[in-house]
């Protein structure tokens, strides 16, 4: 039966679910699809979610139970002249929606703009009492008391923030060897997050315990309302042996709420009066000036460089010392730092089966930004104050130097050998370590033994010290801050990649990180972190794919500390915790194509599941005491589709997909509101969901 | 040793090390292919219909535009010229994906011919040390799935795999959801920056999206302002905002203050049902940051330790 389509009956088709109607083909329109193929597409369609899961739509907005629309393009044109146009959308019916849209003349000039939305559906599970949530200022309500009514007036918000970016840009090539463009991004983020905070409430505690045992914590919702503005412009030259590139970056960033300032949920009554206030994101400013050249030399050589410069600032005005007042010695911070790099990179090929590469590059952090002299009053109590502190705008000059040559001893097989150096000098006060210092050993052997195997095998070794560890006054003498202290790395790899038939491609790989702290009595003192990947890809058929992947990864670590309770020797470690993060991921994938010339179907399933364990031990006396609960989270993955080609221009599909996540985390598991003496939590629970979705839509090809 | 012998040793050694190019890269060896014809695009299409008409909806394929292969020689000018191709009825050109055993540098030669001024840092980048070929990650005749980004992860993923499972934990940028996609941040050319990042260094990267954490603050987390990376994992991580470890362990890898300053209370923590009332508020919600809220920084008068 032969049935043309008219647009009343495609609009049907997209409403239902049955998407039978038999349709003939014309044959000659078979022909004429390999000779003349269609690569733009419009689509679409509908879909259902069976529930509400709010971590399901964390990123795309598949948040709630029910009906959505399902639309995407990618739509493309070219004319003999050269003048094309483009518009790329994908999720246009959901809150995670993008386009751009693309145009101009190939080789002379392009236009762009597009328009990107990123939810980030966090968890909708909290309740504060605090009124005005998403703005800077949190009150309560006035017969509010922690202790006697807090459950009847939690109030239920999002932890959500949503960023709205549009971008404007454009290229120029006058003339063949130069190039401009020119990109502008706007960006919002909106919405509300979660923030800790603290009252002081007098200094509490024993002698030496140093703990403010009368200050009381309240998680509370923060307002985000930021905007970000970047500028990027570049030229671009490049003719015969040589090219440069100067660049300029600028950034905007805007907080639209500076402080956060909240009554204590902790007083009782309440009496209207704020209690706290604390100081969000400041605003800032960058201005970078980048240029980069490289250069043809003799034997295949070629020098690169690069200069740059950035400019940052910020020049937010200052709270007051609290609540109650008191001014600081100056009224912002005046902040300026200079960023400054520069690279010279020398890469040879001397001989056809020898690569060269050398690589010289400076860094530094020059912080111009006033130091000057604070009072210190802890967490808005005036009653709790220490001697004044002195800020340490950090600084820093990082030099790296690293050679890597590149043998290839016969077709197949090749010897990769290198050293790198990385020293860092740290230029502020009272730095713990002012010098380190890394000097790493690497090598890479690639062979073929045979036409259809490939292996390899890596190695490096690197070894870090540098100058005397001064421990700061207030910190345990033995402590080894981890990003400074000695350490010796080893890392080996091995890959090994097979072809048994044409049809079939095994990939297995095994990676082994350990890292020694070596003189490190607390703090961090070991890590390793294995990991093995089997990756299988196989095609029986031509029109039949499979896929299957393993990865296994364990992230492990152990740390030593010291609680200097009766009985503790300063210095000497009485507790280590040991972590063990394991991680398993599978994914397997089916595929296959032009059944009776019409139907694609395809498969993936995919399974991660991951478990944190940490084993705490009492040194002192030796034993291991009550466990901390594992954590652990777990996704499965299943989604079916089939796809059914009317004709040429025209096909329809058939999604389903269901997801199924679930987590266990003791710092929110379990946990109310006041479950916790002196801290006030959100009342969240850890995300878990169960959704089926189902899709459907027409595509139609031009 | 004479001068004359180290000579003669030097010129062995050099001619052990350098084999000739067909010898060490496998090229086609197809002798005058060089030389021979072009037939124009209208003779390819003829076996290679599919790709020719590819081409036509292609930035390579515009003609318009002087700098693209259609403005010269059409396929050829990639593929070399075809008329030996025709007379030995299926070799004798030149494939970029090394079909006749065409080595990595002649296939990527042929495209950095025209793609040379977005390469600066190509030479000595990682993926060149690897023996990586354009062709590798691009597809010329048909829309890539590199270039696309809702595909382009997929591309990346057939070797870098471990990423690939960082991706599906439970905190992670939204890579899976082809939100943020890996050239945000890389640069599979090769860049200055570390890792192949885009901007000069980590932070820079980070701060693209993450400006908030910028500063400079008055009061600094010193770690922070050195690198993003000392406390999270990009890629993906199974605590939460993409922590390496779990607060409070991770803030007492480098926090075990003394009673000395009075102010001690990084304790061990071991005992995760503590009575005491003091420890739990140091544990659970957002541990250590119930009270330190300000842990990227602060530019408040009284933030010394970073709690306003």
């Amino acid at each position: 039966m032969h049935m043309k389509l008219s647009l009343a009956t495609i609009s049907l088709l997209v409403m239902t679910l049955n998407p039978v109607a038999v349709l003939a083909q014309d044959e000659t329109e078979e022909k004429d699809e390999l000779s003349s193929p269609l690569y733009s597409a419009v689509e679409l369609g509908i879909g259902y979610s069976s529930d509400d899961a709010y971590r399901f739509g964390r990123y795309t907005g598949l948040k709630d139970e029910g009906p959505y629309l399902l639309g995407d393009v990618d739509a493309y044109s070219y004319t003999e002249d050269g003048r094309f146009w483009s518009a790329r959308g994908t999720n246009l019916g959901l809150d995670s929606r993008y386009l751009r849209l693309e145009g101009g003349r190939q080789g002379q000039q392009q236009y762009f703009i597009e328009y990107d939305r990123l939810p980030n559906y966090e968890n909708d599970t909290a309740r504060t009492p605090f009124l005005g949530a998403g703005s800077g200022a949190l009150t309560l309500p006035a017969s509010f008391d922690i202790t006697t009514n807090l459950n009847s007036f939690l109030l239920p918000f999002d932890i959500e923030t949503t960023r709205e970016r549009i971008g404007l840009g454009a290229r120029f090539i006058p003339r063949r060897s130069w190039k401009l463009d020119v990109a502008f991004r706007h960006e919002t983020r909106d919405g509300i997050d979660r923030i800790g905070s603290v009252i002081a409430n007098g200094i509490g505690g024993g002698p030496g315990d140093g703990l403010l045992t009368n200050a009381t914590a309240a998680l509370l919702p923060e307002p985000v309302d930021y905007t970000t503005q970047l500028v990027d412009v570049t030229l671009h030259y490049a003719k015969g042996k040589g090219q440069f590139e100067l660049a300029y970056h600028l950034s905007l960033f805007d907080n639209g709420t500076d402080a956060l300032i909240w009554e204590d949920p902790f007083t009782a009554p309440v009496d209207g009066i704020f209690d706290a206030r604390q100081s969000l994101e400041p605003d800032n400013e960058f201005h970078q000036l980048a240029f980069t050249g490289s250069y043809q030399l003799p034997y295949q050589s070629q020098l690169t460089g690069l200069l740059s410069a950035g400019r940052m600032t910020q020049d937010q005005a200052f709270l007051p010392y609290s609540i109650g007042g008191g001014a600081p010695p100056r009224n912002s911070l005046d902040g300026e730092v200079w960023l400054t790099t520069a690279q010279l990179a020398v890469n040879s090929r001397p001989l056809s089966n020898l690569r060269l590469n050398a690589r010289y590059r400076y860094d530094e952090r020059d912080n111009n930004s006033p130091v000057d002299s604070y009072a210190y009053i802890v967490a808005d109590d005036p009653s709790v104050a220490f001697a004044p502190v002195q800020n340490r705008p950090l600084g820093y000059q990082r030099d790296q130097f690293d050679l890597t040559a590149n043998y290839r001893i016969s077709t197949g097989t090749s010897l990769r050998a290198g050293y790198r150096y990385d020293a860092m000098s740290r230029d502020y006060q009272n730095v713990e370590r002012a010098d380190t210092r890394e000097n790493t050993l690497f090598a890479k052997w690639t062979m073929e033994p045979h036409a259809r195997v490939d292996l390899s095998l890596n190695a490096e070794a690197s070894s870090r010290d540098g100058s005397n560890y001064q421990p700061p006054v207030g910190e345990n003498p033995a402590l080894r801050k981890y990003y400074l202290a000695d350490r010796g790395r080893t890392k080996i790899g091995a890959s090994m990649h097979v072809m048994p038939t044409e049809r079939l491609d095994i990939t297995a790989s095994t990676d082994y990180i350990r890292d020694e702290y070596h003189n490190s009595d607390i703090g961090l003192t070991q890590a390793t972190q294995p990991t093995w990947t089997l990756d299988i890809a196989w095609q029986p058929r031509s029109d039949v794919t499979t896929s299957a992947w393993y990865t296994h990864e364990d992230i492990e670590s152990t740390q030593a500390g010291e609680d200097e309770g009766a009985g503790a020797i300063q210095g000497i470690p009485n507790w280590t915790a040991d972590f063990d993060d394991t991680v398993d991921t599978l994914g397997i994938g089916a595929r296959i194509t032009g059944i009776r010339s019409k139907w694609d179907v395809g498969a993936d399933i995919m399974h991660s599941r991951a478990t944190g364990e940490v084993a705490l031990v009492n040194l002192v006396p030796l034993s291991v005491v009550t466990p901390y609960p594992d954590l652990k989270n777990s996704l499965t993955s299943l989604k079916l589709w089939t796809r059914y080609r009317y004709r040429k221009d025209l096909s329809w599909k058939l999604g389903y997909r269901y997801e199924r996540y679930t987590a266990d985390n003791w710092a929110l598991d379990n946990l109310q509101a006041d479950s916790v003496a002196n801290l006030l939590l959100l009342d969240e629970e850890t995300p878990d969901y169960d959704v089926h979705v189902i899709s459907t839509s027409l595509v139609y090809h031009f | 040793m004479k001068i004359q012998h180290l000579i003669t040793v030097c010129l062995l050694a050099w001619s052990t090390l350098s084999y000739s190019a067909a010898e060490v890269a496998g090229e086609n060896l197809c002798q005058g292919m060089a030389d021979s014809q072009v037939m124009g695009v209208e003779v390819c299409s003829e076996c290679h219909a599919e790709q020719a008409t590819g081409m036509r909806m292609n930035p390579h394929g515009q003609a318009a535009d002087a700098r693209s292969p259609f403005a010269g020689d059409g396929c050829e000018t990639c593929h070399g010229p075809g008329a030996m191709h025709i007379e030995a009825e299926g070799n004798c050109i030149i494939s970029l994906h090394g079909h006749f055993g065409e080595s990595v540098e002649l296939r990527n030669g042929i495209c950095l011919d025209c793609h040379s001024s977005d390469m600066m840092h190509w030479p000595g980048s990682t993926h060149e040390g690897e023996d990586l070929a354009c062709t590798s990650c691009h597809e010329i005749h048909t829309p890539g799935k590199v270039l696309e980004r809702t595909t382009q992860a997929e591309v990346c993923y057939q070797c870098h795999q471990n990423i690939r499972a960082q991706t599906f934990r439970s905190s992670a940028h939204p890579i899976r959801d082809g939100k943020v996609v890996c050239s945000d941040c890389h640069n599979s050319h090769g860049s200055a920056g570390p890792a192949a990042l885009k901007e000069t260094g980590i932070n820079e990267t980070c701060y693209t999206c993450h400006a908030e954490k910028r500063g400079p603050f008055l009061w600094e987390h010193f770690p922070v302002t050195e690198d993003c990376t000392l406390c999270h994992q990009a890629h993906g991580s199974s605590h939460a905002s993409l922590l390496n470890r779990q607060p409070p362990q991770l803030c007492q890898q480098c926090h075990q203050d003394i009673s000395t300053q009075g102010r001690r209370h990084v304790r061990r923590f071991l005992d995760f049902e503590d009575p005491d009332p003091a420890r739990g508020r140091l544990i659970v919600g957002e541990s250590c940051m119930n009270c330190h809220s300000q842990i990227h920084g602060s530019n408040h008068p009284s933030g010394v330790n970073l709690m306003r």
